[in-house]
């Protein structure tokens, strides 16, 4: 079986890029035939420097992406946001990164994710991210990585990804805060799997 | 301006003609090889570039006058200096300008004397003028100044940055009524004032509207948008008779052929109605996305204008309130004495419309992704009759029904006008409108969204003796929790709580020889055999249609291509029930509309799989996930 994956450029639908993989099957953990775009050589990024990238903590306080890279590799994932309810599948999405958090070491990478609200006022909605994430079982119980706000989707909008909220999408980025690998989702269901992330750190780091 | 090319030396000749030659390429008014051309043919014949470009025919003396405008451009109108072209039509050529004493930019009309667009009076066309300048309202364009200039007359007007009602509906494919509503009474207005002046548009249409938005401090809603009606320039005055005031030669009809009036086809004196009648078919055309009618000649277009508008409703894009057509149709009517006999009527009645309080929501009634494609497309040749264009009136004038008389157009003027006009139209094609009825999609701000599988258990979920099958919470293959069916043959019904506009979200992903999927929606949970709709899927394909059960005969109206990633990911339906239609849309684009009226409003959704026809193919053969109600609203 031949997957076919579209990953979609920060400039909107100007260029889709159509790219093949392959699959051995439909298995638990699939190879899902997801292949990143390498940001460098193939698109058009609105921003240079991704560590620039300032969102909100839980408590109010801005936190710029470069404060938070400690590790040679950070993944942003960008859930589609509050959406008068957590999406289940965002939900579902980041709980799996929770339970397989500690895979993400050997890459020497680390994790964010951004959750995506219109207004301060929806600002406390990251509780309910939270809960729903910790629905699932993990360890100790709570989220082993940052959970962000991009309050107002001004993140969003420098990424070019505004789609109602965001358009799910997933980043590799370097400690230059250069992107080296970009996935958005072609719609709301169309995510990279935890395997696929880390096929790509994989690949990165040979 | 300029000067003979025997008073300048080789140099200044060269360098001009390279000037001239540059804006003509700038300007896109001569390609490459043509402009190399008429460079070397000038300098051997030793003449004047424009010259030499009128004489071989590769440039109009209007296309002279736009070189040397930029060419010069603090010389066409004392007190201007000319920026950039806006646009340029029969009538002359309109440019971005600076007003060099107030350094303020206003938008700059100039009209070549001696053109065939000119006035043949001048004292009458600076009357006119000046009328248009007296004229004050915040849905005009403001005129501030006119002059005569070395040949040419000018208009400064209020240089309106804005986009035009035309590239609204062009970008929009069509409007939402309370838009366009809003749209017509401003018009309204505005007309109504010019009126109170004696002044006559006669060239409303939707690129002669141009949209803004409200003014600082406005207590307009933010969502509305002020309309200024621009480009007076075939105004004519309402109390004199028509022959003596035109602004336009009197053997020429003048307008836009798919918003005038029937007696602008047939050179009648024209009143404030005929603007009425323009000001209807541009409406029509904002509301159903293009004009009200379509014919391969001026002449054949003259003929269906004479009689009223035949509707039918099921060719519409978009379904509005009966009062909505009504007026439309009063105020297209070919007898101008069945129109609005007056402005403050017509605003009366616009006022008394049904459903158009709810605000100018901006958004179309089919707005997502491609949904616009299975509206009826633009008719590529229409241009033609949307133009403000000039028509020999010879021959039309000669059988005119000047009595209001519908019967009284002759088939002999209409073959003599035909030829005059139907080289300038080309193959302009009646087109049939066969894509299906549809109403508005109005509801689309989310109020509340509830989950309809927690992601656990089948909570929520009919497991009585509805249910076929053995379903279960399982894990995809993303690793994503999901609900399936370990069965092959299987049915579940979720019941929606919801009676008012909403929207039913799910993610599904159906595996490769599952065959087919069905997402019934509108299902009567009482009345199982009650038509519902339904969405299938199957290996290659995309079906919308209604069917009476669970595995019997599947009416089908709608059938596209399956996704390409759809077996190898999850993908995203939304059903929304709007208005008169459930919406369906797969990835978030638009699948098909299914009427209310025909498969009702039901109570709830059911999943349905008959089974795959590959063997090989294993249960689970979908996955469902992310199920949720959202309760929705108007934007």
């Amino acid at each position: 079986m031949v997957n076919r994956f579209q990953c979609n450029t920060f400039l909107a639908a100007s260029a889709w890029l159509g790219l093949l993989g392959t699959c051995v099957g439909c298995s638990r953990l699939p190879d899902d035939g997801v292949v990143f775009t390498e940001v460098t050589k193939s698109q058009p990024i609105t921003i240079e420097d991704f560590s620039t990238l300032t969102f909100t903590d839980k408590s109010g306080d801005e936190v710029k992406l470069a404060d938070l890279m400690t590790q040679k590799y950070l993944v942003l994932v960008i859930t589609r946001g509050w959406n008068n309810g957590v999406c289940f599948y965002c939900a579902s999405q980041t709980s799996r990164w929770a339970r397989r958090f500690d895979e993400l070491a050997p890459y020497d990478a680390q994790l964010v994710v951004v959750f995506p609200v219109e207004s301060e006022q929806d600002a406390t909605h990251l509780d309910d991210l939270a809960k729903s994430i910790k629905k699932e079982p993990i360890s100790n119980e709570a989220v082993p990585y940052p959970m962000l706000l991009d309050i107002n989707l001004t993140g969003v909008d420098q990424l070019g990804i505004r789609s109602q909220l965001a358009k799910p999408a997933t980043y590799i980025v370097d400690r230059e805060g250069r992107v080296r690998f970009a996935y958005v989702g072609e719609s709301i269901a169309d995510r990279p799997t935890v395997d696929s992330v880390l096929e790509q750190l994989g690949q990165l780091g040979q | 301006m300029s000067m003979p090319a025997e008073h300048q030396s080789d140099d200044q000749v060269e360098n001009r003609d390279n000037q001239f030659i540059e804006i003509c390429l700038q300007q896109k008014l001569l390609d490459t090889k043509t402009a190399g051309m008429l460079q070397s043919s000038a300098t051997e014949q030793g003449s004047w570039i424009g010259q030499t470009a009128v004489r071989h025919g590769v440039l109009s003396p209007a296309d002279i006058d736009i070189v040397e405008s930029l060419l010069h451009p603090k010389n066409v109108v004392p007190g201007y200096e000319i920026l950039s072209v806006v646009g340029r039509g029969g009538m002359g050529v309109v440019y971005v300008a600076r007003q060099i004493d107030l350094d303020r930019i206003v938008a700059l009309k100039t009209i070549l004397v001696g053109s065939a667009t000119h006035p043949t009076n001048a004292a009458r066309f600076e009357r006119e003028a000046k009328a248009l300048a007296r004229l004050q309202h915040p849905n005009i364009v403001q005129a501030l100044n006119f002059g005569k200039h070395e040949g040419r007359y000018f208009f400064a007007m209020e240089f309106v940055k804005g986009r035009t009602c035309e590239e609204a509906v062009t970008r929009e494919t069509v409007l939402a009524p309370a838009k366009v509503w809003m749209i017509v009474r401003q018009v309204a207005s505005g007309l109504l004032h010019a009126r109170h002046h004696d002044l006559i548009h006669r060239d409303i249409k939707p690129a002669n509207l141009i949209l803004l938005p409200p003014p600082e401090g406005s207590v307009m809603a933010s969502d509305m948008e002020v309309v200024k009606i621009a480009d007076f320039g075939l105004a004519v005055f309402a109390n004199d008779h028509a022959d003596e005031m035109k602004l336009t030669t009197a053997d020429k009809i003048i307008g836009s052929p798919a918003y005038m009036s029937p007696e602008q086809f047939s050179h009648e004196a024209v009143d404030f109605r005929s603007d009425v009648y323009a000001l209807g078919a541009t409406a029509w055309h904002l509301l159903f996305g293009a004009p009200p009618l379509r014919a391969k000649s001026l002449a054949a277009l003259s003929v269906l204008k004479s009689k009223p508008l035949v509707v039918d409703r099921s060719s519409l894009p978009v379904q509005i309130p009966e009062d909505q057509m009504r007026l439309l149709l009063r105020m297209m009517a070919p007898k101008r004495d069945k129109r609005p006999g007056s402005y403050e009527e017509l605003l009366q009645q616009i006022d008394r419309l049904s459903d158009i309080d709810s605000g100018a929501s901006s958004h179309s009634p089919v707005a997502l992704g491609k949904s616009a494609d299975l509206l009826p497309p633009d008719d590529s040749t229409s241009d033609a009759l949307t133009q403000t264009m000039e028509m020999p009136h010879t021959e039309m004038s000669v059988a005119s029904a000047r009595d209001n008389s519908t019967g009284s157009h002759s088939k002999g003027w209409i073959a003599i006008a035909s030829l005059a006009v139907i080289i300038l139209l080309g193959g302009f094609a009646f087109v049939s409108n066969a894509k299906p009825m549809r109403g508005p999609r109005v509801y689309t701000r989310v109020l509340r969204s509830t989950p309809l599988f927690d992601g656990i258990t089948l909570g929520g979920w009919s497991t009585d003796g509805t249910m076929i099958g053995a379903w279960n919470t399982v894990v995809a293959p993303d690793s994503s929790n999901a609900i399936a069916s370990t069965s092959k043959r299987t049915a579940i019904t979720r019941r929606i709580s919801q009676t008012g506009p909403h929207r039913i979200s799910l993610f599904l992903w159906p595996q490769s020889g599952s065959g087919v999927v069905d997402i019934d929606f509108a299902l009567d949970s009482v009345n199982a055999n009650d038509v519902r709709g339904c969405l299938r899927f199957t290996d290659n394909e995309i079906l919308l249609g209604h069917k009476r059960s669970d595995f019997g005969t599947f009416d089908k109206f709608v059938q596209l291509a399956a996704p390409e990633a759809m077996h190898d990911r999850f993908v995203v339906v939304d059903i929304e029930y709007q208005k008169a239609d459930w919406y369906v849309f797969l990835e978030e684009k638009l699948v098909g509309t299914l009427r209310i009226d025909e498969v009702g409003q039901g109570d709830a959704i059911r999943l349905v799989t008959p089974g795959g026809t590959d063997v090989r193919a294993q249960p689970p053969l979908v996955y469902f996930s992310d199920l949720w109600l959202s309760e929705l609203a108007e934007q």
